[in-house]
């Protein structure tokens, strides 16, 4: 059938292979035809949990699952919905989808239908239906925490508040230009609709720089260590994520490319990248490798640099180093006692338990600062920031038509635009073009 | 009688502008109307033009219709409203001397080619093989034509309502249709019911003018139509006064009294609008509101009262009128009333506003569910265009405005896509392109296209062809002078000193730039007309605006040519909900842009339309692909 039609789709909606349970999905209106087919047995009741024999074409016995059923619209999708709870084995789960399939009745779900369905029925907005996507994403507890705001709707309802906000200046508007000449209207809107528009620029710019931390949250934290050859950044590593994730050797320039390691801090995902030695050299796959280590390290969250304390001939801190960034002095173990007259902001010894306990503590603390946001987060995506911005640099605009000549019509137009900014986040408008690009995200049967 | 191509019954705002149109389209029309000598009369308030309504004037002239052409004639109080506020914004209005207004435009008809004019009710519709063939008059006789477009207003089933008082009735004194009432009724179409109510009409001669406060006319009256040089009409104030505590409390005392608050009318009114009961009822909180005088004729001593139309008791009106400043010892010449009556759910309308269950039947004005003068006429227009396209070539591409290019398209969108729940206006917030559909500019958004349609005459022509003309070339100029931003520093103007020179145009594009600034450093700008300059300086102000709604428009205009075919089957496309497609049926959009502006339309419901589109042409591709048999 085409696309954009409703028909019956069905997927595996838990993870595939081996597992105690797996739950299969199926929505549209022929929902309910296929459970009753799969179980031979009268229907349970809506939203009651029944343990049912699922049965193939010729009556032979696939499955005993618990079966669930929702009438729509209640239900996630919208749409009448199917749960079967099956026993969590890959054959299982092939039989009763090629049954479902099979059948006619329904076709297998594309990447993200059931939320792409649940959205286009009104169930959840755009920013919810992220929302789960980041939530199925999560790897961490605080991202966890941050997706489960937005699937709430707690974004959702800070987005309402401020296009309600506009919706009032529109109407401030619209009342002084299509009723100027009524008696009983105020002939001037500017103040209120001045008030309003300053309001929405603090709440606008707020949620923009909060925005910075939650996208580093949402993405996970990308931390570049850096340094010459065999300072010492893939035993740092290794030392740090707990496994020999990064091949360590004596010989200098062993890392040629960029190794990425992934580890929780504090409950935040942190990658960590291995980097190629920085060093002149003629070896052209080495010197690739060195302009990537710098282009990666120039768009992390962090740099950590390593001198190899033996080695250390004075250098000055590296230039490309921020505030929030380390400066460490490695194996202080080959200086033994000499290490406090070091310039570095840190002195480490991987070896030894309590030097990189200390280290993993100013991590931890970087990193947590580096996510933390003085409100809860209201837009986390490119996407969302994008629209944002753009809502502010209109009512920005807005409120200058408004101080400088009193243009009503060019304020009045500006907050329009402001609006389905704040419209096209909640996927209110324009919808087609943005949908393909979201929902594309998701994997088949969240 | 025989031998006309198009009948248009009423002779109402939208009947005269429908019969000129169609007549101007070579059409031989019959304008049929119970008295000739009403023809053109304002029942309400005697002003043309405003918000949002001088706009619908502007491109009713720029179509060469002539509702503006005679509004010049009859003009006595100009003001152009909102002339602080930016050129899209600003509409003209004037009071109109209702007998003025009624002579020019009983003379613009009497000076209409294949224009005929016949005094007779119109009791019924002839319709031969699911047409509509002609009209059968109250007098008996059978009055033939291709296509008839109804303009009859309040008239249908019309019910006026004051204090206990019913009186059927069009307009006081004039007897309502209902025989074409029941005919509408027995064709099944939808119909609803409006009201609306009009205020008492007041002695001048018993006003005190002394003590009121005066609101003057435009020293430079902005005229309506484009090719009126100078208003000639003499000039008049009108009278400003206030209700008080007096006031509300006298109708406060009798508001069970007033016939909308008995319960006596079923209909809904409009927002706008409201009474003056409805005021004192729902803003308690205010201690007084606005009246305005308004003569409504040079030697005609009756006064518009404009703030306080009632259904209150004759008596009651007499009293509460009499607290209000100025009106003391005022005589009342006829007590104001509310009228409900019948009106035709637009959706049952195309867009050429043909009811698409009854080819060659057209709609037009107050019947369609809309009020005032200039709504009715910017619709008798389109009707009156689209009857007689269809009368002289049938099958003739259909006359229709889209949303980017005039407020009437707006509006007959408005009114075909989402229906009303109260009579409709036109405001200027209505229409999403504001910026561009401006009062100023209606000529050059239209008269093209008028030409093109056939309704605009050669002289129209040729004095709008020098006029583009003499802009394009102004805006060449402008475009050709240029300036660094050192030079533009000498002339006072800050712009960020980047080397970049810019266009005299660029430079108007800025907020605070203005023409005299730009003429110290260019003196030959003096020579360039100063209407067109002015004309020029406008357009600047808007043109970076256009700049970004331009993709917005470019999608509109795609999707308003992917056009749904008339017989289309909501029922085949598996995914729409009920609600979409009950609606859908309804409506029956004739594109994809008007499937979307259904309320309730979701993205998906339009892809499901879409791709079974697609699914159908496929199959006739395939169907004519195939050799017969």
């Amino acid at each position: 059938m085409d696309k954009g039609e409703t028909d019956t789709i069905v997927a595996l909606s838990s993870g595939f292979g081996r597992a105690g349970v797996a739950v299969v999905r199926v929505s549209g209106p022929e929902s309910t035809a296929i459970l009753q087919k799969l179980t031979h047995q009268r229907l349970p009741k809506v939203r009651q949990a029944a343990v049912r024999w699922l049965y193939d074409g010729e009556g032979v016995r696939l499955d005993q699952a618990l079966t669930l059923r929702f009438a729509g619209p209640a239900s996630f999708t919208g749409e009448d919905l199917v749960e079967l709870h099956c026993h969590g084995s890959i054959a299982v789960i092939e039989a009763v989808i090629g049954e479902i399939v099979g059948s006619g009745l329904a076709r297998p779900a594309n990447a993200g239908e059931f939320s792409q369905r649940a959205f286009e029925n009104g169930r959840i907005d755009l920013v919810q239906a992220e929302g789960i996507a980041d939530l199925i994403d999560a790897t961490g507890r605080e991202q966890m925490r941050q997706a489960a705001r937005f699937v709430a709707g707690d974004a959702s309802e800070t987005l309402e508040s401020w296009r309600k906000s506009l919706l009032e200046a529109s109407a401030f508007l619209a009342a002084s230009i299509d009723f100027s000449d009524e008696g009983d209207v105020p002939e001037d809107a500017h103040d209120p609709v001045l008030g309003l528009l300053s309001d929405l620029e603090g709440e606008f710019k707020a949620a923009l720089r909060n925005a910075e931390s939650a996208s580093r949250l949402r993405d996970g934290i990308r931390i570049a260590v850096l340094g010459k050859p065999n300072a010492g950044k893939s035993t740092l590593i290794n030392a740090l994520t707990d496994r020999d994730a990064v091949i360590v050797s004596d010989i200098p320039g062993t890392t040629r490319d960029i190794v990425e390691s992934q580890r929780l801090l504090n409950g935040i995902p942190v990658t960590l990248a291995d980097t190629a030695g920085l060093r002149e050299t003629d070896d052209p796959i080495e010197e690739e490798g060195v302009r990537r280590a710098r282009k990666w390290a120039d768009q992390a969250d962090l740099r950590i640099y390593l001198d190899r304390a033996d080695e250390y001939t004075g250098e000055a801190r590296p230039d490309f180093l921020g505030d929030g960034d380390l400066w460490v002095a490695s194996q202080t173990d080959r200086i033994a006692g000499d290490e406090t007259s070091l310039p570095h902001d840190l002195t480490l010894s991987v070896s030894e338990p309590t030097s990189l306990e200390g280290l993993k503590n100013i991590l931890e603390a970087r990193v947590k600062a580096l996510t933390s946001s003085e409100d809860a987060p209201t837009i986390v995506r490119l996407r969302h920031k994008t629209s944002l911005t753009e809502a502010l640099d209109t009512i920005e605009r807005a409120s200058s038509h408004l101080n400088e000549n009193g243009d009503v019509d060019l304020a009045a137009f500006e907050v329009s635009i402001a609006r389905s900014a704040l419209d096209q986040i909640l996927g209110r408008v324009d919808v087609e073009e943005i949908l393909g690009e979201v929902f594309s995200g998701f994997c088949v049967g969240k | 009688m025989t031998g006309f191509d198009v009948i248009i019954v009423g002779g109402g705002h939208a009947g005269t502008d429908a019969a000129c149109a169609s007549a101007r389209m070579g059409a031989r029309t019959a304008l049929v109307t119970y008295k000739a000598d009403k023809i053109g009369e304002m029942s309400c308030n005697p002003a043309i033009g405003g918000l949002g309504k001088g706009h619908l004037v502007r491109e009713i002239d720029a179509l060469d219709g002539v509702m503006a052409r005679v509004a010049d004639k009859a003009g006595i109080q100009y003001r152009l409203l909102n002339r602080s506020k930016g050129p899209a914004v600003q509409g003209p209005r004037s009071q109109a001397d209702r007998k003025l207004y009624r002579e020019a435009m009983q003379a613009e008809i009497a000076a209409t080619d294949n224009l005929t004019v016949i005094e007779d009710g119109v009791d019924d519709l002839v319709i031969e093989d699911g047409r509509v063939a002609g009209v059968v008059c109250a007098s008996g006789e059978r009055i033939l034509a291709k296509a008839v477009v109804l303009t009859t207003g309040t008239f249908l089933r019309g019910l006026i309502h004051r204090g206990e008082e019913r009186i059927p009735a069009g307009r006081v004194g004039e007897a309502p249709s209902n025989e074409l009432s029941k005919r509408l009724l027995a064709l099944e179409l939808p119909l609803g019911r409006l009201k609306t109510g009009t205020p008492a009409r007041l002695d001048g001669r018993t006003i005190d003018w002394e003590k009121l406060e005066k609101q003057d006319a435009d020293k430079d009256p902005v005229p309506f139509s484009f090719l009126t040089e100078k208003v000639d009409v003499p000039q008049i104030a009108c009278g400003i006064t206030w209700t008080n505590e007096k006031t509300h409390s006298v109708i406060a005392a009798s508001i069970t009294k007033s016939a909308v608050y008995s319960g006596g009318i079923e209909g809904r009114g409009p927002r706008y609008c409201p009474s003056i009961e409805d005021k004192v009822h729902k803003f308690a909180d205010k201690d007084r509101h606005q009246v305005f005088l308004e003569p409504e004729g040079l030697d005609d001593h009756t006064v518009y009262p404009n703030g306080i139309s009632s259904s209150l008791p004759a008596e009651v009106q007499d009293e509460f009128i009499r607290t209000i400043p100025g009106l003391e010892n005022v005589t009342i010449l006829q007590p104001g009333y509310a009228i409900e009556y019948d009106y035709v759910d637009p959706r049952s309308l195309s867009r050429t506003l043909e009811v698409k269950a009854l080819p060659g039947l057209y709609l037009a004005g107050q019947i369609n569910g809309t009020t005032g003068y200039e709504e009715a006429a910017a619709q008798g227009l389109v009707a009156g265009l689209n009857a007689a396209r269809q009368s002289l070539t049938p099958g003739g591409e259909p006359v229709v405005f889209d949303r980017a290019e005039a407020y009437i398209g707006v509006m007959i969108d408005d009114l075909v896509t989402r229906g009303v729940t109260e009579p409709y206006r036109m405001f200027t917030s209505r229409a999403e392109y504001r910026l561009h559909l401006r009062a100023d500019n209606a000529d050059q958004r239209l008269t093209a296209k008028g030409r093109d349609i056939g309704c605009v005459s050669d002289a129209r022509w040729t004095f709008f062809s020098a006029k583009r003309e003499a802009l394009e070339n102004a805006i060449a100029s402008l475009k050709n002078l240029n300036l660094t931003p050192n030079e533009a520093k000498e002339l006072g103007i800050e712009i960020k000193l980047d080397g970049r020179r810019r266009s005299a145009f660029e430079m108007l594009t800025y907020p605070n730039v203005t023409l005299e600034q730009l003429s110290q450093k260019w003196p030959e700008l003096a020579d360039i007309d100063a209407a067109i300059l002015a004309q020029v300086e406008i357009e600047a102000r808007y043109s970076s605006y256009l700049e970004r709604q331009a993709s917005d428009i470019q999608t509109l205009r795609k999707d308003e040519k992917r056009r749904i075919p008339s017989d289309f089957d909501y029922m085949s496309v598996g995914s729409l909900s009920n609600e979409i497609r009950e609606k859908l049926n309804h409506i029956r959009p004739e594109t994809i842009a008007q499937a979307q502006r259904i309320e309730g339309m979701t993205p998906s419901a339009v892809l499901a339309i879409l791709s079974h589109m697609r699914k159908l042409d496929k199959s006739d591709t395939n169907k004519e692909a195939r050799p017969a048999g």
